[in-house]
């Protein structure tokens, strides 16, 4: 600090929730959302206008909290790091999305529709595939021998998209791992209207009584419990049907867990609702993979014992239905090293998720450094009694009787701060700017 | 090495997956051209098939569980559970709109599994709910019975039968001048097997993915 070197710069949004950190090397830190507000400029020479990638693109190689935490202890970190990373960018840049259209114009009353789109790899790569998402879940996807596609070439894909007003977001993945910053349209449904409602399908996890004494929770297994049960009242309301599977404890095992992963991707269908909630140890292992603790899981051999974030995201990411998470996994363990901290960042699970290549709305219960707290008085933890508090009529904001996932974003962002006097943070990362209801509330309950 | 292990992990997902019901019937051929080696129009494929595209080789599948539809140019295609896998080809997959979820995948109701068998028995089903929605105007039927067309009674107005003929153990309304009524309920005879359907109120097309608008009558 001493020679003036620079160290670490940050930018905070103005909107008081979104910021980023980044070293000169360009390693970052960034709050949910974060990733997308700084970002690499790459010039294509005086012709040409400039390509843009944000750091979200980098993800894997330059999101890295322990590099900047030591820039923040005044240390030049980059320079020790130089091994690990990959010091040219050259090599780690994705596709472009050149172009993209409606055949026709955005608004339309029939749901068979022809996208035109042009991309371009970046120099000495081509394309593996090019996938289309209607409300971040996917409709259609082109992949395998694409090299003729890949300098610019304008090329047409016709496909369905959903019978109501929806957002439409194009993404190109590179042969080397590398995707593209989305392209979006925003359709403009004019047909006749979907009498139908979704079907909502939930995952409920929560584990209290783990085996060792050490990793105890009080109120885990009851979150599980009581967000299903609120859920479930939204049956023949919000949801044509609910159909819940709960894993309490004991049955939180992590075959049952895998089996009930099976089971949102069996029965969830497209235009439904499929929600996974977990609730007990979230652990991040050496190399910073996220893993959920099950009752049967041994934190010294999560590989073998554990629910890998791998898991969790292929499960979700895949899903037809419209996919939710809600995890509530910060809590102290007491284990693993480091007293007062979290034992994972869900930050890194919240933004991957919520990218829009993967499509999942995350309600987390804390950010980075944070514990998720909870208390004998509430008898859940914080964010469970938010979301339950939300859920029943008090996250319906507008007096319109419904409870919407921007509605409960907000109403879980005050609450939780408020409940935990300040020390908890919830993180809620969102694919889409399109909202809709989660929960409808009868004029009743909003009194 | 992390992407290595991802993979992996990927892999044996996917391996599980598919040798869990490796045989079973998971998806229907919408179209095919050039060499696309033993597989035709209309035949049911089961999960683990391998199909060599040969030159101008060109493959429609539609999933019918899942509703996703691809069209595969070229390569060795692998039939999977709710996708294939494409190797030194090119694949657009696409999610259409079909009732897959109405159809039940029981062993119980065919060695082959049931992808042809409906939610609910046909007994008076006038008033019944149909037992699968379609999509499209015109229905497309599959028939490995005897006989040699399908009757399509209306069954909430008083109007005409319509009748189709097989061909081949298969009938498709789109390649005639027939077509059914958007919102209509009506029930599919062909033998002893029958099936009650309503065609969406939405539905405007003529033709449009197979998935979208198949009714099994093999009972």
């Amino acid at each position: 600090m001493t020679d003036g070197t620079e160290l670490l710069a940050m930018f905070p949004h103005k909107d008081s929730a979104r910021w980023v950190a980044w070293t000169p090397a360009g390693h970052y830190l960034a709050s949910p959302g974060g990733d997308s507000l700084a970002g690499w400029h790459v010039n294509r020479g005086p012709d040409q206008a400039a390509d843009f990638f944000s750091v979200s693109r980098f993800r894997n190689v330059y999101y890295r909290p322990d590099i900047v935490r030591r820039a923040l202890d005044d240390e030049d970190a980059d320079a020790t790091e130089t091994q690990t990373a990959d010091g040219n960018i050259g090599n780690l840049l994705p596709p472009v999305i050149a172009s993209l259209a409606l055949t026709g114009g955005a608004e339309i009353s029939a749901p068979r529709v022809t996208l035109e789109l042009s991309v371009r790899a970046a120099v000495g790569d081509t394309l593996r595939a090019v996938q289309v998402r209607a409300d971040g879940r996917p409709i259609a996807m082109l992949e395998g021998d694409l090299a003729d596609l890949a300098s610019g070439t304008t090329f047409e894909m016709a496909l369905t998209v959903p019978r109501h007003d929806s957002e439409i977001t194009v993404v190109a993945e590179g042969t080397r791992g590398t995707v593209s910053e989305a392209a979006r349209l925003n359709l403009r449904w004019s047909g006749g209207a979907e009498d139908k409602r979704p079907d909502l399908y939930l995952l409920a996890a929560g584990v209290s009584n783990y085996a060792a004494e050490e990793l105890r929770l009080s109120f885990a297994h009851k979150d599980a419990r009581d967000f299903a049960a609120i859920l479930s009242g939204q049956d023949g309301r919000a949801y044509g049907e609910v159909h819940v599977r709960i894993l309490s404890d004991a049955e939180a095992s992590g075959a049952a867990l895998r089996d009930g992963l099976a089971w949102l991707t069996r029965e969830a269908r497209a235009g439904d609702f499929a929600a996974l909630f977990l609730a007990g140890h979230g652990v991040d292992d050496a190399s910073g993979r996220y893993f959920f603790l099950p009752h049967d899981g041994d934190p010294a051999h999560l590989a073998e014992t554990a629910l890998a974030y791998d898991e969790i995201k292929q499960a979700l990411t895949s899903l037809a239905a419209r996919s939710l998470l809600f995890v509530d996994t910060c809590r102290a363990g007491g284990i693993w090293g480091r007293p007062g901290e979290p034992s994972s960042d869900v930050v890194r699970v919240v933004n991957d998720l919520s990218s829009p290549e993967n499509g999942v709305i995350v309600f987390a219960s804390s950010t980075h450094a944070q514990l998720s707290l909870e208390n004998a008085d509430w008898e859940n933890g914080a964010f469970t009694e938010a979301l339950l508090e939300g859920l029943s009529g008090r996250a319906d904001l507008f007096g319109d009787g419904e409870v919407t996932v921007s509605t409960l974003d907000a109403y879980i962002s005050r609450r939780i701060k408020k409940l935990t006097a300040g020390r908890q943070t919830p993180a809620v990362g969102k694919p889409v700017e399109a909202d809709f209801p989660l929960a409808l509330i009868s004029a009743d309950a909003a009194d | 090495m992390k992407l290595v292990l991802f993979l992996c992990l990927l892999a044996l997902f996917a391996a599980a997956l598919t040798s869990a019901r490796a045989g079973e019937l998971v998806a229907i051929v919408e179209e095919s051209e050039g060499d696309t080696g033993d597989v035709q129009l209309f035949d049911m494929v089961e999960a683990g098939t391998v199909i060599t595209l040969g030159s101008g080789g060109r493959l429609v599948l539609g999933y019918l569980r899942s509703c996703w539809r691809e069209t595969i140019a070229g390569g060795v295609v692998t039939v999977g559970i709710e996708q294939s896998a494409v190797q030194r080809g090119r694949v657009f997959r696409e999610l259409v709109e079909c009732d897959g979820g109405s159809l039940i995948l029981s062993d119980a109701l065919s060695d082959k599994s049931g992808a042809m068998a409906y939610r609910a028995a046909p007994g008076d089903d006038s008033a019944a709910p149909p037992q699968v929605i379609l999509f499209s105007l015109t229905p497309a039927f599959r028939y490995s019975g005897a006989a040699t067309e399908v009757t399509v009674q209306r069954l909430d107005s008083a109007t005409p039968p319509i009748v189709v003929a097989l061909q081949g153990g298969a009938a498709d309304m789109a390649k005639t001048a027939l077509r059914l009524a958007p919102g209509g309920h009506y029930r599919a005879t062909a033998g002893e097997s029958q099936v009650t359907f309503a065609v969406d109120p939405l539905a405007e097309a003529e033709g449009g993915p197979l998935i979208g608008r198949i009714i099994f009558l093999d009972r």
